[in-house]
């Protein structure tokens, strides 16, 4: 009886200790320096048509929005975010009418040719050629504007602000474990809500088709930094790669490369160059009492209730901000649309395929870097950081109307703790 | 030094010495209850014997029914079934016992209060082991209407739970004193936490019936229940060692990513053991009683007891929690989003999990008294010689 019990326990403790023992391992990845250091040229690199870096294929194009990777990934630095004149178009059309073919995609900024060139007729008769319909500044900070427009019905076009890349590598260290258990800490600590409510912030992993979490991209569409690497230069630069086949023209649907640009060891150049940039810091003022505001901001960030979605550790990244979980954020954000995705139901109500994100969901931006990466919010809308909370609306409805119940002293300190979120300093190591 | 005994309804009660022989007032159901005497009352019984507890004595009844063991007659014409523990017991006794014969007269006073209670409860007893309908039982044992109580309280559960869980996240976020619904979710968590304890109170009388060997008693009355008592024990029991696996079990869950087919297998292997091991506990505290009784070694003692029908008993549970898990969670989620759907889900969860869980408790509880009678029926065979009785 003495050795049932002993097989028992043995079958109960070596089964967890077996799976518990690998949630102590570091994720850490080294990067290999010779790697980084041919893809900082390539991210660097102005791209042209026939391309003799894209030995393969067509170079730039044909359609493209940026000639190379730092053209949008520049403030603070290489690799940070970018103005909202680099904001990439994107758009979705639902089949709501016989004979229409629901679709996705970006209109591109530029073509090798000009008979290539997209315009927001492409996608729908209706459409002006191109935004922004009327563009209203917001703010002289960063050349940031608003663009309002009634689309048909069906048809949604929003802007896509270009993300900072700092610390890319640590969010492509993080384990899925770890974000599916923000996921389930979420839910129990409100009730066991769903993610389809808006009263409560309980966000929810987005899984791709092939079992994965997605962490890059504002749909967390992609699950690592290799993945969002190709498909970025495959649909901003229109460089091909093995992974990812670059779009044809939106009026030129038959356009076929020679071959592709990119090299797998290319793209993984690109992808280790990105791994290196350094981690954004946490900089705290000189002087003692604007130190003091920071850090009482710091705590007025907790209280507000900012930290329940932008949490400030994520497994072993400390000071990211993020759940990296996808929330809904109200109608006043909706926006569909991203690179390759499936055709979309008629209907926003009509769950997607999958797992896709719903159009008003979003994933957790992380703030590390925040003040150095004007303008806000996926289209760049948000010129200041206090626009950025004010214009939260869905499950972070509740934050932002506690924000604006604060005191102006205590707005101010708050927002000085969010500008201690800088760019890290050129140099700075890993 | 105190008397221990036992009530009719299982209560494990306790006298003053001097107290001996007389009656007194169950606290637990209301029922007059005799305090065994120090010295034997009639022949051949010991006094201490008569506090044994109550399970034993149920389950040596049976034994010897099947045995068809001799009984003993006392002064009275009492008929008094005579059990294989006690004759060990009376071994012990008899040389303590200095003189029977007075003894056996010294208090006429004290037997025929023990004759009259024995009188008023057997009745009752028959009536409960009888052939009626359990609802009939129930209208009879109960003080009050007993299907409307059910009712009352299911609702209650449900209404408050529902209450609960859809102003959490609101409670949390505005916090507990400045919610504008505070009292209104205080009292929701208050009248959940009251009618967790009517319903505990109500599957720890089933629990006794069934170690006691008894037809259960599916009666609800709330002047019989004792909620607060009921509950702080059945969490004693919980928080006594089951806590580790459940705690470890949640944290697991939380922690271990997309479930694999591993990740369910722990998650079975500590449900089981979380489960088992507070079955095992609330079965120890029932039949013994006391601090003691919530140690892994009782625990592992019943479980050694059950055997097979234990290990059965505690997988079909888990199957059971498992899905009241996915069905509470996916209510939980539904009240968030239509009230009154996730009301009517909840509704579900209250009235068949439980009712199905006290009923694998009450099976259990059953087991524990069958094999504790076949213990008993065991032992004759290393009792000593001088302790065969004479009639």
């Amino acid at each position: 009886m003495k050795s049932l019990y002993s097989v028992a326990a043995l079958a109960l403790v070596v089964p967890i200790g077996w799976q518990t023992a690998a949630w102590f391992e570091n994720p850490s990845r080294e990067i290999d320096p010779a790697l980084a250091e041919a893809g900082d040229v390539l991210f660097l690199h102005e791209w042209t048509k026939n391309d003799p870096l894209a030995a393969g294929g067509d170079g730039l194009g044909p359609v493209f929005n940026a000639k190379s990777c730092v053209a949008c990934h520049f403030q603070g630095g290489t690799g940070g975010g970018g103005p909202n004149k680099r904001n990439v178009v994107a758009f979705t059309v639902r089949s709501i009418r016989p004979g229409e073919t629901a679709r996705q995609g970006v209109v591109h900024a530029s073509a090798v040719k000009s008979s290539f060139r997209e315009t927001l007729k492409h996608v729908h008769p209706s459409l002006p050629l191109k935004l922004p319909v009327e563009r209203v500044a917001v703010t002289t900070m960063a050349d940031c504007f608003v663009s309002s427009f009634r689309f048909p019905d069906g048809v949604n076009v929003s802007e896509r602000n270009t993300p900072a890349l700092f610390g890319a590598n640590l969010i492509d260290e993080i384990p899925d474990r770890v974000i599916i258990a923000n996921e389930r800490r979420q839910r129990l600590k409100w009730g066991m809500a769903t993610h389809e409510i808006e009263h409560a912030p309980v966000g929810r992993v987005h899984r791709l088709t092939d079992g994965r979490v997605g962490r890059f991209g504002w749909k967390g569409q992609t699950a690592s930094l290799g993945d969002f690497v190709r498909a970025a230069c495959a649909n901003e630069l229109g460089l091909g790669n093995p992974a990812q086949s670059q779009p044809a023209p939106l009026g030129h649907p038959d356009y076929r490369p020679p071959g592709i640009d990119l090299t797998d060891m290319q793209c993984n150049q690109i992808t280790a160059f990105i791994g290196s940039l350094p981690c954004p810091v946490e900089t705290l003022p000189e002087t003692p009492a604007q130190r003091e505001n920071a850090i009482a901001g710091k705590q007025l960030f907790h209280a507000v209730g900012c930290a329940d979605c932008h949490t400030p550790q994520l497994g072993h990244v400390d000071g990211i901000y993020s759940d990296l979980l996808l929330h809904r954020m109200g109608q006043t954000l909706v926006g569909g649309g991203s690179y390759n995705d499936p055709p979309l139901p008629a209907s926003p109500d009509i769950p997607q395929p999958g797992d896709k994100p719903h159009p008003s969901e979003w994933q957790t931006p992380p703030l590390w870097g925040v003040a150095s990466s004007a303008p806000y919010l996926h289209d760049g809308r948000a010129g200041t950081l206090n626009d950025a909370i004010v214009l939260h609306s869905g499950q972070a409805t509740r934050a932002a109307t506690h924000f604006r119940n604060l005191s102006g002293p205590e707005q101010t300190q708050l927002i000085s703790f969010l500008e201690t979120l800088q760019a890290p300093p050129p140099n700075q190591p890993r | 030094m105190a008397i221990k005994f036992y009530c009719q309804c299982g209560k494990r009660l306790k006298a003053r010495d001097e107290s001996a022989g007389r009656r007194t007032q169950c606290p637990q159901c209301g029922e007059p209850v005799g305090i065994p005497s120090l010295t034997p009352t009639h022949r051949g019984v010991s006094a201490a014997a008569a506090s044994m507890p109550r399970s034993l004595r149920n389950a040596s009844t049976r034994t010897e029914a099947n045995s068809n063991v001799r009984s003993v007659a006392n002064q009275n014409g009492d008929r008094r079934p005579v059990r294989p523990a006690v004759l060990a017991h009376r071994s012990r006794s008899r040389s303590q016992v200095t003189d029977t014969a007075a003894s056996t007269a010294h208090d006429d006073r004290t037997e025929a209060a023990n004759v009259q209670i024995r009188e008023r409860s057997q009745p009752r007893w028959t009536r409960l082991c009888g052939p009626r309908s359990r609802l009939a039982i129930a209208r009879q044992h109960s003080t009050s209407e007993p299907a409307l109580c059910v009712v009352a309280l299911t609702v209650a559960t449900i209404v408050s739970a529902c209450v609960a869980i859809r102003l959490l996240p609101t409670a949390i976020q505005e916090g507990w004193t400045t919610l504008p619904h505070g009292p209104f979710f205080i009292g929701s968590l208050l009248a959940l936490l009251v009618s967790a304890g009517y319903g505990c109170s109500w599957a720890a009388r089933l629990l006794r019936f069934a170690v006691g060997g008894k037809t259960p008693d599916f009666a609800f009355s709330p002047k019989l229940e004792r909620p607060v008592s009921s509950l702080v024990g059945w969490l004693g029991c919980f928080l006594a060692g089951p806590v580790v696996p459940a705690v470890a079990f949640l944290v697991y869950w939380v922690q271990c990513g997309s479930i694999q087919p591993i990740d369910w297998l722990i998650l079975t292997e500590l449900a089981v053991v979380a489960v088992g091991y507070w079955f095992a506990l609330l079965i120890s505290v029932t039949t013994t009683g006391g601090i003691r009784s919530m140690l892994p070694t009782r625990a592992i003692a019943v479980f050694r007891q059950l055997g097979l029908v234990g290990v059965v008993a505690t997988l079909l549970t888990v199957a059971l929690l498992f899905s009241l898990a996915a069905l509470v969670a996916f209510s939980a989620a539904q009240i968030h989003r239509d009230e009154f759907t996730g009301f009517l889900l909840l509704g579900l969860c209250c009235i068949g999990t439980p009712l199905l869980l006290v009923l694998i408790l009450n099976r259990l509880g059953s087991e524990y008294h069958r094999s504790a009678a076949r213990q008993i029926e065991a032992q004759p065979t290393a009792m000593p010689a001088g302790a065969v009785p004479t009639v």
